[in-house]
This record gives structure tokens, C-alpha cells and sequence, in this order.
């Protein structure tokens, strides 16, 4: 009877309308409850970026993105051909001092190459390149190097232009027909770029070709110095085929692909990129905190353990 | 090692010593043949079910009904062995089971992850979870060796699943792209046979036609190409032995005097006092016609030639063996029937109606009538194909492929005289590189209409300057330059052939490549002996700067004449330009590469419903646009139902 009438009375009660009650709790300077409060303010605020910071990975040092380069070939090669066992060798670069330097040793070939663009994104994939060395029948191909240079750009974060290389190498005790190799151009980087500006401290050339002395065109001096740069390009190839065989009249033919793939980029994030990651790890700590302390502090000025002025608009009267 | 302060007498004053000792006793060799079988090969173990028994208790037990050595959990083992074992094997193998990796949470000891704690594993030795594998018996019979194989037969294996083709199936009467020509040998031929099995009448494929062959034989005075040389590069670079250019002397091959289509060639014979092997086959070419799906006919060129074989003497210790290059070809042919009709040879079209990459440029020049293109061929566009030895002597020439950037030259040996006339050797280089750019016109696709001039770009070259005369420079002599001594200027050393090129369509996704425009420019060098390094010898080659020098007159006889390397070279560069003249930009606007700088451009505001996340793919772009438009549905939806602000 009595749950009968308790029930029909709350289903004819509605909420209509709710609106929270504000509690002020006043006291003066010196007393025990300014100092909870400060020091609650203090746990509140610190300990979040503490957390934060110690728990590993609070300030993006390094970030990365990926981007293709746009890379051309810049149509400069050396080439070095070891002819025999016993140190022969034929040469021929688009340096012509370097060719002057060789004289009898130099045997120009017939170059072909191409840059596809597969995508049609505008910018080059592969190149394509053929080279054809004109060889004497006496004459035997044991070891290959050939360097080709590019350039190579990257324009998201910062404008990057650098001259670099690929270095194509093969050797071996079988006298070769001809040489296939397919490969990709990798980007090496010692440092992480800058994100935004123009970047062009590597934009110089790798062999000095107004050198008229050998040992510019060394290919110790060229890699000694090319190691040493921050930013470089290796070319990776796992699979060379060299094939032997070579018949009469016929030239040595190295072909080539230099793949251009997109790369993974690192670089230094800017102040914002920063500021905007390190606050985004603060504020989801700190709301935790502010959480916990807001129900200390609730329970300690409601409850009065620490004694307060409690300005109540429903004990307004009471206290006044 | 022994210190000197060791009191046994037979050390004594030494630093050091070693005792060497062995103990050499008998050869004991097991006979092994007479050795008894211990055990019973066919009766297999019988492995207790290791839900209740430890399958493996004691792993060392290797023997049975032996005591394995140093192995303490052995029960065949007497007290005896186990107290002649130095120690007993430790771990597992010793039949201690209690290893503990770091999950478990009895892990006590080493570095553990922090998840290890956490979560760690609680380890139950209970049967009770067990799923145990099977104990097969051996397989002895065919019969289960077949069941088990069947069970449990792999996916891919070695097996040779496919059938062997050996006749062709398709039965149709034509030929296809790819499909072997069949020649058939009749009893009928007339033509004698050049190889063991010549394709003298050819049969349609089924063999209801038959076509006849011809063979045509050449006889070639000079066999060179097809023997290997002993030329050696020091044998091409002489020192003082100067080399130019090639005399142009094209060499016909005549028809051999036997040939009149009917006689057999005479067999090939080795003269044993001139060590001559005459008639020998240097080179076979077949020429096969075709139209349509048939063959109509084959022509045959059989390349004749004595070739004189070296003596091989093996003591002397080189390879003076003649090495003889065969050389065999194949070559189709299409048979025009309009060939005869208006009497033009067939070129090699490059494509159309664009040029693919890798085809020969079509070239041309102006007809005397100037409203038409003659000499249509491939030819007039054409860079340097070095010989051999890599001298301008036996450099040829190949023609210019679409598409492909290339570079390549030749060189020549010049002496201090060659440097006394600059005008000649001006002239003569640029009458050479001259020679390669003889078109007046490129064709702009790969199936030009003569008739049409605007099918055709013009050749621009502005360097047509009459070459004897050299560059007036005001102020000065006309040749002032060339008096110096050991140098020459302006010589066309390096020819630069432009083209231009430009997508101007596309036709089922291949795009459409047009030669727009074509250039022809030469750099000047200024060719200079060096004076200086390995090679000075040639700036002295003028024997009369020696003269002077007295009595040195043997030195001058043997540096006279001294030559030094001097290149020529002919490059072609492909650049793409814009179909159309493009709209000129204001700069803040101009995006020349494409790219989304810093990630953070306006066009991929919204990166997941944009193309560039799409990554091209017009269907995910579809897709991820209604998925985003599907959410801020979604999004709107609860809005309007929750009503948070109103």
C-alpha cells in the first residue's frame, strides 16, 4: 500500500529543469586551507608535465614524412673498364679534362639513357641507360665502375637540392660480355633536415671538373669525400647479372636502372609542430589531475576537514 | 712455461720448456663388417602416452640397454659408472626439466620486460590440458606408404604437372606472332644446301602451299671482320702514328663466280702449305617475307670467304690460334604488294601516329619542288658508333632513337703537324660531323605523309658558316689565333643535336609523343697539345725545335712526330615541352612541383577525403568520400537528436 503510493507519487514528479549550486568556501591568507589550495594547485599543474616528460617521448625531436624526389640525371658519367689481369684499363668521363689527362687509354662509348616517368606524376622513376664500350678483341672486361651523378631535389618540408651519385661496381675473374644491373638510388642521411628553408649545402659538385691533376678524378679522393657528406645517395642493386661470352667486334654493354623510389624523410619538427604535441600529451595527464584534486578538494571543504567560510546559497542564513 | 726460480733440477737456468709426450701403441681397427647387431631393427620403440608418463625423461639416454656416458638420469647406469662420470650432464638433457624462461612467474633471475610481470605465465604441468601428437609406427608396406602419402600430400613438389607440348595445336592454316616457321625438306630442290638442314621449300603451316627458296652467295675477299684479331690496343696507339678520319670507302660484296642458282657451292677445303681453309661460311642471313598471316617467300645470303689459319705453336706462349666468328641471322620481312607498283622502298615506320620511345627518327629533306619530303629514312639524324679501337677510322654511325638522350664520339691522333694547318683540320672536322645531320626536316610522328610539309619540323642550324673561313674578330687578323704554334681554335668538336617533344594526346592510355622542333648547334674547342706531363713529347714533334738543341738529333728522330688524343663527339638530348603554350602564372600561385608543402597546403585540408590520400585511385576516392560524408551525417544526426545547445 505504502510502495503503491510512493511510486504513483514519483511518476507524477519530473525533472524539469536542473542547474548546478555553487559553494564558496572563503578564508583568509595565512590559514591551512590556502595552503591545501596552493599546494593542490601546484600537485595539479607540475606532476602532469612531469609525467609527461619522464615517461619518454614528450618533445618530438625528430619526425619523419615520405616524399619522391624529383632526381635527374644530369648526363655526367665516369666510367673505368679493367681490361686485363695484369692492370689494364680503359676510361672515359663527360669531364674533358679528365680525358686529356688519359689520352691512349680512353675509348668513348655510346651512351643512351632515358628518364620514364611510369606514373605520369611529373616526376622521373627510373633511368634508363645503356652503355655501350667499344672493346678491342684482345681486349677482356674483368671490373666495371661507373659513376653517374644526379640531381636530386626534395621540396615538402625543406627545399633540398644536392648533387649526388651512383656508384655501379662489378668485378669478376670471368672476362664479361655485358653487365645488367637494376637498382634504386637510396637516400642516406647522417643528420635529420631543417623543415622549412632553402637547403643547398651539398649542392656542389662531387668531382671538380675544372681540376686539370689526376687525383681529382680518383676514385679514393671521390669516395673519400662523398662518405663525408651528411646527405648522400647510395645505389643498392642485390642482383647484378654479368654475363660472359663476348663475341668478335662486339662492344661491352653495361645496361642500367636506377629506380628513384619515394623515401623516408627525417627531420627536425618546427617550434609549433613541437608545442602543439608536447600539449596535446600535458593536457591529457593534467585532465586526470584535475579530475582526482577537484574530488580532494571537494571532499575536504565539503566534509570541512580544513575550516573554511562557506559562502552556501542554501546556508546562506545559516552562517551569516 | 717454467719460472727460473723453479728448484726441479731438470729446469734448472731454463725460462722455458716443453714436455712433449706420446704414447704410440698398436693400431686398433674395428672391423665393422663382423659387428654384431645389438637390438632389434624392426620392433619400434613404444613411447607411453605422455598425458600421464614424461615421454622423454631422460633425453641423454641415448643407448639402449647401455649406460651412456656422464648421463647420471640413465637407469641402465650402475652405481660403478655413475662413479667413474666426471660430471653429469646439466639442464634438460640431463633430465633436470625445470628451465624457467622469463614469463614465467616463477622466474627468478636475469632481466625480465616489464609486461613479464604483469602479465606473466602461470606454469601447470597437468595432463589434463594435453593435446599430444600422435605415435605413427614406421611405414613399411606400399599400401600405408600410399595412405600416408595421400593424407598428407604437399602442396607444391617437384612433379611435373604440365603436359609436354612437342606438336603445335593450333590447327589453323596461318602463322601467328611466336609460332615456329616449319621448313620441309623436298627431294625436288635445286638449291643445294648451305647447312645441314636448310629450309629450302617452305610450308604453310599444315602444308598445303609451299613457297620456294633462293640462296644467294657472296664470296668476300677480306674475311677480317669475321676472324678474332690480335690486335692489341698498343697496336692502335701508336705514338707518333696520327689517325684522322675513315676514307669512306664502301666495300660491295660481289656475288661469288660459281653463283648462277643452280651450281653447289665447292666444299670447303684446307690447303695444308698455305694453311688456307677456302669457301669457308662466314654468315648466313635469312630473309623471310610475310604478309598477312602467310610466308612468301625466303631469301637466303650465304657469306663466303677463305680465311688463313695461324700456325699454333704452343711454346711460345701465345694464343696464335685462329678464332672464327660464324655469324647467323633471321629477318622478316614485310612484301608489300604495292612495292612493285610505285617503286618506293618500305621504311620502318615509328610508331603511330606518335613516336613510341626507342624508334628511329624519321627524317627527310626538301624535294627540288619544295611542296614535298624525299629521301625519307632514318639516316639524316645520326650520332657516332665507335669502332672497335675507338678511332674515328673505324667509327660508323647509328641513327637517332626517339626518346633516347645519347652521347658518343670517336677520337683522333694529331701530331704537331696536324696543328700547322688549322683551317684544313677545321674544315675536316666539321665536314665530318656534318655528315651526321644531313636531314633537312624530322618527321613529327611516326607515319609522316610526304606530301605534307606540316607533318615535318625543320632542322634548325645556324651554324652553317662556310667552315675554311675563320671567325673575324675586330681589331684583329683573321687568324691571329691560328699562328700560335701547337693549337687550334673553334673546331666543331662536339655536335649537339635538340629535340623537342610534347604529349599531344593519348590513345588508350598510351600517350602520343610528337617531335615539336629540332636543332642542330656545334661547340667550338680549342684543341691544344700539352705541353706539360706524360705526353709532352709531342709539343717537340716539330724536329726542327730540336735542331737547335745540337747534337740531340737521335732524340728528335724518335719523338718526331708524337701524337696526342683529341675527341669528337655527337650528343642528342630529348626535352619535353608543352603541347600548348601554358597561361602565364602569377608567381604566389605557381606550384611547378606539385608537391603538398609541409603537408599542410590548402588542397588536402581535409587529407582523408581527398584525392592525393586516394592516391589516384578514383574508386577509394569514391568510397572514402561517402564514408566522410556518411559521418558528418552521422555527426549532424546526433547533434540534432541530443540538442546540446538549445
Amino acid at each position: 500500500m505504502r510502495s503503491h503510493s510512493s511510486r504513483s507519487k514519483k511518476m507524477a514528479v519530473l525533472e524539469i529543469y536542473a542547474h548546478p549550486v555553487l559553494h564558496r568556501y572563503k578564508t583568509s591568507i595565512c590559514t591551512k586551507a590556502t595552503v591545501f589550495v596552493f599546494a593542490c594547485f601546484l600537485l595539479t599543474f607540475i606532476p602532469p608535465i612531469l609525467v609527461a616528460y619522464r615517461s619518454q617521448g614528450f618533445w618530438q625531436r625528430e619526425a619523419t614524412y615520405r616524399e619522391q624526389p624529383d632526381v635527374s640525371f644530369k648526363h655526367q658519367i665516369l666510367l673505368l673498364l679493367q681490361t686485363s689481369q695484369t692492370g689494364d684499363y680503359l676510361v672515359w668521363s663527360t669531364y674533358q679534362n679528365f680525358n686529356q689527362l688519359q689520352q691512349g687509354r680512353v675509348r668513348v662509348p655510346l651512351v643512351k639513357s632515358r628518364e620514364e616517368d611510369s606514373n605520369r606524376d611529373g616526376k622521373s622513376d627510373a633511368l634508363q641507360m645503356t652503355v655501350e664500350v667499344p672493346l678491342l678483341d684482345t681486349e677482356e672486361v674483368y671490373s666495371v665502375d661507373l659513376l653517374l651523378f644526379f640531381q636530386y631535389r626534395l621540396y615538402i618540408f625543406s627545399t633540398f637540392t644536392m648533387e649526388c651519385m651512383a656508384y655501379l661496381h662489378h668485378t669478376s675473374p670471368l672476362p664479361g660480355a655485358d653487365l645488367t644491373v637494376a637498382g634504386d638510388l637510396r637516400l642516406h642521411q647522417k643528420y635529420p633536415l631543417g623543415h622549412t628553408g632553402r637547403d643547398t649545402r651539398f649542392n656542389t659538385s662531387i668531382i671538380d671538373s675544372t681540376s686539370i691533376f689526376p687525383s681529382a678524378y680518383d676514385l679514393r679522393t671521390i669516395f673519400e669525400s662523398y662518405s663525408g657528406r651528411n646527405v648522400s645517395t647510395n645505389f643498392l642493386t642485390y642482383y647484378p647479372v654479368w654475363r660472359t661470352g663476348r663475341a668478335t667486334g662486339q662492344p661491352f654493354v653495361i645496361s642500367a636502372t636506377v629506380r628513384y623510389p619515394e623515401e623516408t624523410i627525417l627531420y627536425k619538427p618546427g617550434f609549433w609542430q613541437l608545442i602543439k604535441w608536447g600539449w596535446v600529451q600535458y593536457i591529457s595527464i593534467l585532465l586526470v589531475f584535475l579530475f582526482v584534486f577537484d574530488r580532494i578538494k571537494t571532499f575536504v571543504f565539503e566534509n570541512q576537514i580544513l575550516n573554511t567560510i562557506v559562502d552556501s546559497p542554501t546556508k546562506k542564513f545559516k552562517q551569516g | 712455461m717454467l719460472k727460473s726460480s723453479n728448484t726441479d733440477p731438470k729446469y734448472q737456468g731454463r725460462s722455458a720448456a716443453f714436455v712433449f709426450s706420446s704414447n704410440v701403441g698398436t693400431n686398433i681397427t674395428a672391423n665393422l663388417t663382423i659387428a654384431e647387431v645389438v637390438g632389434t631393427p624392426l620392433v619400434e620403440r613404444v613411447i607411453p602416452n605422455p598425458a600421464y608418463v614424461e615421454a622423454g625423461p631422460c633425453p641423454c639416454d641415448l643407448w639402449e640397454n647401455q649406460c651412456d656416458t656422464e648421463c647420471c638420469c640413465d637407469t641402465e647406469c650402475t652405481q660403478d659408472d655413475l662413479d667413474i662420470f666426471t660430471s653429469c650432464i646439466q639442464g634438460a638433457l640431463g633430465g633436470n626439466q625445470t628451465k624457467e624462461l622469463a614469463q614465467y612467474c616463477s622466474f627468478s633471475g636475469g632481466p625480465q620486460e616489464d609486461w613479464d610481470r604483469l602479465l606473466c605465465v602461470e606454469r601447470d604441468n597437468s595432463p589434463y590440458l594435453g593435446l599430444f601428437y600422435d605415435n605413427p609406427s614406421a611405414i613399411r608396406t606400399e599400401t600405408a606408404f600410399r595412405t600416408t602419402y595421400e593424407a598428407n600430400s604437399p602442396q607444391y613438389s617437384y612433379d611435373e604437372t604440365e603436359r609436354r607440348e612437342t606438336v603445335e595445336t593450333d590447327s589453323s592454316l596461318a602463322y601467328r606472332f611466336g609460332v615456329r616457321c616449319k621448313g620441309v625438306p623436298t627431294p625436288l630442290s635445286c638449291y643445294p644446301p648451305p647447312l645441314s638442314n636448310p629450309p629450302q621449300v617452305l610450308s604453310q603451316h599444315g602444308g598445303v602451299t609451299t613457297v620456294p627458296t633462293t640462296v644467294e652467295y657472296f664470296c668476300l675477299t677480306d674475311p677480317s671482320v669475321y676472324v678474332r684479331s690480335t690486335t692489341t690496343a698498343d697496336d692502335v696507339y701508336i705514338f707518333n702514328q696520327t689517325s684522322l678520319f675513315a676514307d669512306n670507302v664502301a666495300s660491295a660484296m660481289q656475288r661469288c663466280a660459281f653463283d648462277d642458282g643452280f651450281t653447289f657451292p665447292p666444299t670447303p677445303s684446307l690447303n695444308g702449305t698455305t694453311d688456307t681453309c677456302s669457301n669457308v661460311v662466314l654468315d648466313v642471313r635469312y630473309v623471310l617475307s610475310w604478309r598477312g598471316t602467310e610466308l612468301t617467300g625466303v631469301a637466303s645470303f650465304v657469306i663466303l670467304g677463305d680465311v688463313v689459319m695461324e700456325t699454333v705453336s704452343p711454346d711460345d706462349g701465345t694464343n696464335s690460334s685462329t678464332v672464327l666468328a660464324q655469324k647467323f641471322g633471321v629477318e622478316f620481312s614485310y612484301d608489300s604488294l604495292n612495292e612493285t607498283a610505285d617503286g618506293t622502298e618500305i621504311v620502318d615506320r615509328s610508331g603511330i601516329p606518335g613516336y613510341d620511345v626507342g624508334k628511329v627518327l624519321l627524317t627527310g629533306t626538301l624535294s627540288l619542288t619544295n611542296d614535298s619530303v624525299e629521301n625519307i629514312g632514318s639516316s639524316g639524324l645520326q650520332v657516332w658508333s665507335p669502332g672497335a679501337d675507338g678511332l674515328c677510322t673505324s667509327a660508323s654511325r647509328t641513327a637517332v632513337t626517339f626518346g633516347e638522350d645519347s652521347i658518343s664520339g670517336c677520337t683522333v691522333r694529331l701530331a704537331w703537324d696536324n696543328f700547322q694547318d688549322c683551317a684544313t683540320l677545321r674544315a675536316d672536322v666539321r665536314a665530318q660531323q656534318e655528315a651526321l645531320v644531313t636531314a633537312e626536316f624530322v618527321s613529327r610522328g611516326g607515319n609522316p605523309n610526304s606530301t605534307f610539309i606540316t607533318d615535318w619540323v625543320p632542322v634548325i642550324n645556324n651554324d652553317t658558316a662556310d667552315p675554311t673561313e675563320a671567325p673575324t674578330v675586330a681589331g684583329l687578323e683573321p687568324d691571329v689565333v691560328d699562328q700560335l704554334q701547337g693549337l687550334c681554335q673553334d673546331i666543331p668538336a662536339a655536335l649537339n643535336l635538340e629535340i623537342l617533344y610534347a604529349d599531344v594526346g593519348k590513345e588508350n592510355e598510351f600517350i602520343i609523343q610528337e617531335v615539336v622542333g629540332a636543332r642542330v648547334s656545334f661547340s667550338s674547342t680549342l684543341w691544344r697539345l700539352q705541353c706539360s706531363g706524360a705526353f709532352a713529347a709531342a709539343c717537340y714533334g716539330n724536329s726542327s725545335a730540336l735542331v737547335d738543341l745540337g747534337n740531340t738529333s737521335t732524340i728528335a728522330d724518335l719523338i718526331s712526330g708524337a701524337v696526342q688524343s683529341f675527341y669528337i663527339t655527337s650528343s642528342v638530348t630529348f626535352t619535353r615541352v608543352p603541347a600548348l603554350t601554358p597561361t602565364p602564372v602569377k608567381r604566389y600561385y605557381a606550384n611547378d612541383t606539385n608537391v603538398c608543402r609541409r603537408n599542410a597546403c590548402w588542397e588536402e585540408l581535409f587529407y582523408p577525403v581527398s584525392m592525393a590520400f586516394a592516391g589516384g585511385d578514383f574508386q577509394l576516392y569514391q568510397h572514402n568520400l561517402g564514408s566522410g560524408l556518411v559521418l558528418a551525417l552521422f555527426i549532424i544526426a546526433v547533434f540534432v537528436i541530443t540538442r546540446p545547445w538549445w
